[in-house]
């Protein structure tokens, strides 16, 4: 195959996504996405995903919520301080940045090792930064 | 470019989408039948049904039609019309070797690192697992066990204070030791009331026997 197609082909999987309103049942919570926002900024690494993906991503919050990507939207619990979800957020916004608009799912390949290597670095600095750590904090060796 | 290489890849893109885990995944749908709910999540976009709003104290409704215990810590996980309550729980003991991240709104599970693709946990991880309200007997088989807990229980109507509360309830527990978390009381027209419901399964009957009908004369015909 020549390197034009494939290029094109795969442009079709990872194309660039508009960011898209919440889906029934999600809140575009202002004051939950502001805290989310200045918790990535508060990380070298979650500031850097937040520039690559700035003005494409939509914060989505719900109780429960499952930590997916959909279109630029992501859906996520509503606990914006937790450092899981801030770490889960990283998460997304790595398949965002790269055009990931649908992910494999296998934790075996290259990008989501990435993205979960990734996940885990934010969970230990986020509960490293919080004053008052959960408990579940001390459960996690670091990465 | 040969077109055998260029279809290889299209179906490398599209059999991505369907994965079992994945976390990227396309939106919901636009419309469901009456009933149900758009969602999206791991399992990628479908109808569910909606979440019952007759669950027994303690529980709370879930999209896809059960009653699931509502556990807290405090008062503020609870909302309005519930308070953090002491009760006592059936729990059972679970070993798990992987995680696929937080499902409970109340951090009490331990640590869910990745919502998104399963990843093992080294060494597994066993601990007790809240499924059922002790207050029977029947409700807590063993070698499940009754220990302290909190659940979100409803206000006595009336009461403003949150002082008196409706004591949290069991719900039924089937032949295999499993609790059965669909509500009851609302009949086959229940948000939780099992697929096969009696008008549905009339109804396949039905038509598998006007195919068999069709398929048998056209069979007869000379
Ligand atoms: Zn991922």
């Amino acid at each position: 195959m020549r390197p034009a197609w494939s290029v094109l082909l795969l442009s079709g999987c990872a194309h660039a996504q508009a960011p898209r309103e919440c889906p029934a049942g999600y809140m575009t919570d202002a004051r939950a996405s502001t805290e989310l926002r200045d918790a990535l900024r508060a990380d070298p690494e979650g500031a850097r995903l937040l520039e690559a993906t700035a003005g494409r991503a939509t914060f989505c919050f719900a109780r429960g919520g499952p930590g997916v990507l959909t279109e630029g939207a992501l859906l996520l619990d509503d606990a914006p301080a937790d450092p899981r979800v801030v770490a889960r957020a990283a998460h997304l916004l790595h398949h965002l940045a790269r055009g990931e608009r649908v992910t494999s799912g296998d934790p075996h390949s290259a990008d989501e090792r990435a993205a979960s290597e990734l996940e885990a670095r934010l969970f230990a600095r986020a509960c490293q930064r919080s004053a008052s750590p959960p408990a579940y904090c001390n459960q996690v060796p670091p990465p | 470019m040969r077109w055998t290489t260029a279809l290889g890849s299209l179906v490398v893109c599209f059999a991505s989408s369907g994965s079992a885990w994945a976390d990227a995944v396309p939106p919901p749908p636009d419309n469901c039948p009456p009933g149900k709910v758009p969602v999206t999540d791991h399992r990628g976009p479908r109808c569910e049904r909606k979440a019952p709003t007759n669950c027994p104290s303690g529980w709370r409704g879930v999209v896809g039609g059960t009653c699931a215990l509502h556990q807290c810590t405090e008062d503020a996980h609870c909302g309005d019309d519930k308070v953090c309550r002491e009760v006592s729980l059936c729990y059972k003991q679970e070993t798990r070797y992987y995680t696929h991240g937080r499902n409970d709104h109340a951090p009490v599970r331990g640590p869910e690192l990745g919502m998104g693709p399963p990843m093992q946990l080294d060494p597994p991880v066993t601990e007790w697992v809240a499924f059922n309200v002790c207050d029977t007997g029947s409700a807590c088989p063993a070698p499940a066990e009754c220990r302290p807990g909190k659940l979100c229980v409803a206000k006595e109507s009336g009461s403003s204070s949150g002082s008196a509360a409706v004591p949290a309830r069991s719900m039924p527990t089937k032949a295999d030791g499993t609790v059965d978390t669909r509500p009851s009381g609302c009949g086959s027209g229940c948000a939780g009331a099992p697929a096969g419901s009696l008008p549905g399964a009339a109804l396949a009957a039905f038509v598998a026997l006007a195919f068999g009908l069709r398929r048998w004369l056209a069979a007869a015909e000379p």
